[in-house]
């Protein structure tokens, strides 16, 4: 089955799947208001006295009494017992290019099967799917899809890769496992798209499961992560040390707000941080800002402030940086850091692999860091 | 009754009139000003305007009662005034300065919770004290209620005028408000005669006012920090602010971003989208939106002439002034004719016939901007295209989940959208553009990417890389498979609901609890919304006993309320025929405030005579409102809504003086008819364009107003007793 008779209608996708994610996408719009929960014993946390539990899923920790959500919204404590509602129950279900998440180095042109369910464990005002992230797990019309579905899909949509984004992966944790996992049994990637929030725990067994990170640092000032994010820093980049170490791909996004996180001094200082724990090769994308949620009134970001910042970052070092969502200026080519080379050429999500050999420049055989096949 | 205080006018050989005028001078003029100051710093919605201006007379209204029952002195007047000028200068500032102790960006949205109390607050220090003034006036006339109420009316007309006519064309609003409270020091100076402590009153007043005029510009550079502010303009219209911030030049209006140069993702997809659906165009018309850079994608089609109609003249001068050459040059090309008015009023009276309609205005979050996006627009924007020719406009989105909240905004559009042209189709994406054609329409991304090409059109996101992500046959089909099975109702003129659900939609950003309210109101039927209203004016009606002194003034409390719904209805009405009330809204409210006037001086006549009066006052009341109930569709002409006013405000006023004169006949206190004047207009207020007329729709509302009146025809023809 293909995209399109997936997505068409419930005749055809029940057939296919069994029960049916099409019929549950077709649930979705016709009950779009109806609360579906689920009701699966959380992994990480600590039970204390008097029913209450330590969430231990992200450094938040909440600590919550007998039907007290966590911060996230998605994750409930049921008579001493941690849940999450959101296990297998997606609000959002996309087949999307994967230079959208954005991955550069992994599987260049090719579709990224993109789930996301409700909650978030920050709350920053320039939030893109804050209509996802910033509400409870009852407020999102979600279909039924388990895992083992989600794998069929992104067989039966040709997607090489299942990507867990747009709103905090981390809050499903165990449904986003447990894919992975189904994933893999059909031959398919994980890739997590992640503001980096995350214990080191759970990290550690996401990492066995999926296959590649993107990481969001929304900045490197820790006072901006308080103020606009309502997060930390320090976790952030602890996760992003811990990805680059475990040998999973790693991609590190950038967004940069104009006035708030734009300073060439903070991108310098990032950029020497990335290089001296993460190395050179690892992606770096600034992105350009545009209004959004909370922010609505502030103005998109100047071009010559993202030519700026990746002219500050490759000149710390860094290897493949790339400017998003300014299409303009021509910065999302992934070129051969020895002989210069243009490797990959991009414009927006229209890509072509020009020179690019078993993961080598065609032209001087430079191994390129990334999933290539 | 209470002496006259030795600074009294009447002890100078100065008119009784003169204070009461004076303070309905100062009370408008501010009140404007801090309305127009409001929406600037927070989100400018109806819900904004009636917060402010319910808060403004429900403050009033207790300043008036507190002066009455707490009997502060007559002679207090001027000295009051004084403070009040000083306070509302302070409270501007207040409001421009209050994003840095509140960590706000200044681009950042707030909800309501902050907004009620900043409303609250500010109605509180500026309008309080004013209420109170009301109370001493009629103590210092020796209870002359007739006569304050006749100056007030009349300095409440003048300040409107001024303020609308002289001080908001050529003054900021910060030099505005200096200007008029420098008036009420002088004039209150000069009225009140010497006395040691009113000039230190005078000159606590003139350095905040002296304040406000030498700071009004270092406190908008302030404001913009870090961005380099370059330019402002208060108009009729708005607040337009340039900033830049390195080689981006951008315009605000009131708060609201209109274009940043550099970014031509808006403008390419609001014009190319419909252009590329008709590549063969010769004559377009853009409303809005053009010095941002739709001129300049519009050109790129080198047949193409362009009618740009635009409200607010100051954006094309801004623009040419501070915008790129290439921005510029589109303003002044040849095949671009100019048009500076109301978009819905220049199409009604053009005799074009255009191949392409293109609406670039913001999304239906305010009733003014609401009539742009109703059944009515539509059918009249289908009647203005040629044979296949194509309308257009896009709204804010998103483009991996419709909340329900976004769902049923979007519905509502493409509903109505779809009850004035044969075919409609929607680009999806985080902006959607909504297509309409009697044509077949074409969102085929191989088909545009090849016109685009055709064309030789130079674009960055509407071509080939972007189209078929964009225009991904699957997401079409989902998005108007979801909109379609999704319970909206019509927008129209007299129902004009878009702009309701655009405020649930701004209010689930929150996550707060007014979004789950507001979207169950908007499910319910509308005979549940009035009955609980009607049900409620019952009850007042019933449980006030009809010996009780107070009783003569209740038609007060639903006189304010009957005014203020009214008055908003009338100016909705008179908009969307006419098109956009600004430039007429001083003529109106002048309208009003001589029929309030009016009412006044005939409000005369024995004491006898006045439950009589009383009644046919109601009478005449509930008559005004039945025939404005019948008249509501009929095309009515500008005459008509200053003739309308001009009797609401005769009947108000009459009204005002014969209950005031019942009560106070039985019962000396001078504030409590004019608190509840006010109190019933706050509730008017805070309902009536937030929530009433956008749900009950105009009809309804009319309805429910006659209802009201004719009850309170009933109990007081049943009960006063004299």
């Amino acid at each position: 089955m293909r995209r399109r008779e997936f997505f068409k209608g419930a005749g055809a996708a029940s057939l296919a799947l069994g029960s049916g994610a099409g019929a549950a996408l077709v649930h979705l719009y016709a009950f779009a208001d109806t609360a579906n929960l689920s009701k699966v014993e959380a992994r990480y946390y600590k039970k204390l006295p008097d029913k209450e539990i330590e969430c231990q899923l992200c450094p938040r920790l909440c600590r919550l009494g007998d039907k007290e959500r966590g911060y996230c919204g998605v994750r409930e404590n049921q008579d001493g017992i941690y849940f999450t509602l959101v296990y297998g129950k997606p609000c959002s279900v996309h087949v999307d290019p994967i230079e959208k998440k954005p991955f550069f180095h992994v599987l260049p042109g090719t579709a990224a099967l993109s789930i996301a369910t409700a909650g978030c464990n920050v709350n920053c005002k320039f939030c893109q799917n804050w209509e996802i992230s910033q509400v409870r797990a009852e407020q999102v019309a979600a279909i039924d899809l388990p895992p083992d579905k989600v794998a069929a899909l992104a067989v039966e949509n040709d997607c090489p890769t299942i990507a867990y984004t747009y709103s905090e992966p981390v809050v499903f944790f165990e449904y986003m496992v447990d894919t992975a996992l189904a994933a893999r049994a059909k031959g398919r990637r994980s890739l997590v798209v992640t503001g980096g929030h995350v214990n080191p725990a759970p990290l550690s067994e996401l990492l066995q499961a999926v296959d590649a990170v993107k990481v969001d640092l929304k900045s490197f000032s820790p006072d901006f992560y308080k103020s606009y994010v309502r997060g930390d820093l320090k976790p952030v980049l602890e996760t992003i040390k811990a990805v680059a170490k475990s040998g999973r791909w790693l991609e590190v996004v950038y967004l940069v707000i104009p006035t708030l996180n734009d300073t060439p001094e903070e991108i310098r200082r990032m950029s020497r941080w990335l290089l001296a724990e993460v190395g050179p090769d690892v992606p770096l994308h600034f992105s350009r800002f545009h209004p959004m949620y909370l922010i609505k009134n502030l103005p998109p970001t100047p071009l010559s402030t993202l030519e700026e910042a990746r002219a500050a970052a490759l000149a710390e070092g860094m290897r493949f940086v790339y400017i998003g969502n300014a299409p303009g200026l021509n910065a999302e080519d992934t070129v051969c850091p020895k002989c210069r080379t243009t490797l990959i050429k991009r414009y927006a999500y229209s890509v072509q692999v020009r020179a690019m050999d078993k993961g080598r420049c065609a032209n001087c055989r430079t191994p390129i860091p990334g999933i290539w096949a | 009754m209470r002496e006259l205080p030795d600074s009294h006018p009447r002890n100078l050989g100065l008119s009784p009139y003169l204070p009461p005028a004076l303070l309905g001078f100062a009370a408008t003029s501010f009140q404007v000003y801090l309305i127009r100051e409001f929406s600037v710093h927070f989100y400018g919605n109806e819900m904004t305007y009636g917060l402010v201006l319910g808060a403004w007379l429900f403050w009033g209204g207790m300043g008036s009662i507190f002066a009455s029952k707490r009997k502060v002195p007559a002679r207090a007047f001027w000295t009051i005034l004084l403070l009040a000028t000083s306070v509302f200068a302070i409270c501007l500032a207040a409001l421009r300065l209050s994003r840095f102790p509140l960590h706000l960006l200044p681009g950042e949205i707030t909800g309501l919770s902050l907004m009620l109390p900043f409303a609250l607050g500010l109605g509180l220090l500026a309008s309080f004290p004013l209420g109170m003034l009301f109370v001493l006036a009629v103590a210092a006339d020796k209870g002359n209620i007739r006569r304050v109420w006749i100056g007030e009316s009349l300095g409440a007309a003048l300040g409107g005028l001024i303020v609308s006519l002289v001080l908001i064309p050529y003054f900021s609003n910060w030099k505005g408000a200096a200007l008029v409270g420098t008036v009420v020091c002088i004039a209150a100076a000069v009225v009140s005669g010497p006395g040691k402590r009113l000039w230190g009153a005078a000159a606590v007043a003139g350095l905040a006012l002296a304040g406000l005029w030498a700071f009004d510009l270092p406190s908008q550079r302030l404001f913009w920090k870090p961005f380099t502010y370059l330019a402002g303009r208060d108009t009729p219209y708005g607040k337009l602010q340039v900033v830049r911030l390195k080689e981006q030049i951008s315009l605000f209006d009131s708060g609201l971003p209109l274009y940043s140069t550099g970014d031509p993702a808006s403008a390419e997809e609001s014009v190319h989208f419909p252009f590329l659906q008709k590549p063969g165009a010769k004559k377009a018309l853009l409303i809005g939106g053009g010095a941002g850079g739709g001129l300049a994608e519009a050109l790129k089609y080198r047949e193409i002439r362009i009618d740009y109609v635009e409200l607010d003249p100051e954006i094309v001068r801004l623009s040419l002034q501070y915008l790129p050459e290439k921005e510029m040059q589109a303003l002044l090309n040849p095949r671009v004719r100019i048009a500076l008015q109301d978009g819905r009023s220049f199409l009604r009276s053009s005799r074009e016939c255009y191949d392409l309609i293109i609406l670039n205005l913001p999304e239906p979050a305010t009733a003014q901007v609401n009539r742009f996006y109703t059944r009515e627009f539509f059918e009249l924007a289908a009647a203005k295209l040629s044979e296949g020719g194509v309308f257009s406009f896009r709204v804010p989105s998103a483009e991996i989940y419709l909340s329900p909240a976004r769902r049923m905004f979007l519905a509502t559009l493409y509903r109505t959208l779809k009850s004035a042209f044969r075919r409609v189709d929607i680009v999806p994406g985080d902006t959607n553009v909504f297509l309409a054609s009697s044509a077949v329409l074409c969102l085929d991304a191989g088909v545009l990417a090849e016109r685009v090409e055709g064309l030789g059109l130079e674009t960055l996101f509407v071509r080939r890389e972007f189209l078929p992500e964009r225009l991904d046959p699957l997401r079409v089909s989902m998005l108007k498979t979801q909109l379609e099975g999704t319970e909206a109702r019509l927008n129209s003129d007299l129902e004009p609901i878009s702009y309701f659900y655009d405020a649930i939609l701004w209010n689930s950003q929150f996550r707060r609890v007014e979004a789950g309210i507001m979207a169950r109101l908007a499910r319910l039927p509308k005979i549940w919304l009035l009955v609980p209203l009607l049900a409620l004016g019952l009850l007042v009606l019933l449980i006030v006993p009809g010996q009780a002194p107070g009783y003569p003034l209740i038609p007060l409390l639903f006189l304010g309320l009957t005014q203020i719904v009214s008055e908003i209805m009338l100016l909705l009405w008179y908009q969307t025929l006419h098109g956009s009330a600004y430039g007429a809204l001083a003529g109106l409210v002048a309208s009003f405030m001589a029929g309030l006037f009016l009412g006044g001086v005939i409000g005369t006549g024995k004491k006898d005579v006045l439950t009589g009066r009383l009644i046919r006052l109601q009478a005449g009341m509930v008559l005004w409102l039945t025939v404005l109930y019948f008249l509501l569709k009929v095309p009515l002409p500008k005459a008509f809504f200053h003739l309308a006013l001009l009797g609401l405000g005769i009947l108000g006023g009459q009204v005002f003086i014969t209950s005031n004169r019942l009560f106070l006949s039985k019962k000396q206190d001078y504030g409590l008819g004019y608190g509840l004047d006010l109190i019933g207009s706050f509730a008017g207020a805070l309902a009536a364009s937030a929530i009433l007329v956008p749900l009950a729709g105009l009809a309804g509302l009319t309805l429910l107003l006659i209802a009201l009146n004719a009850m309170t025809l009933a109990a007081v023809a049943l009960k006063i007793k004299i």
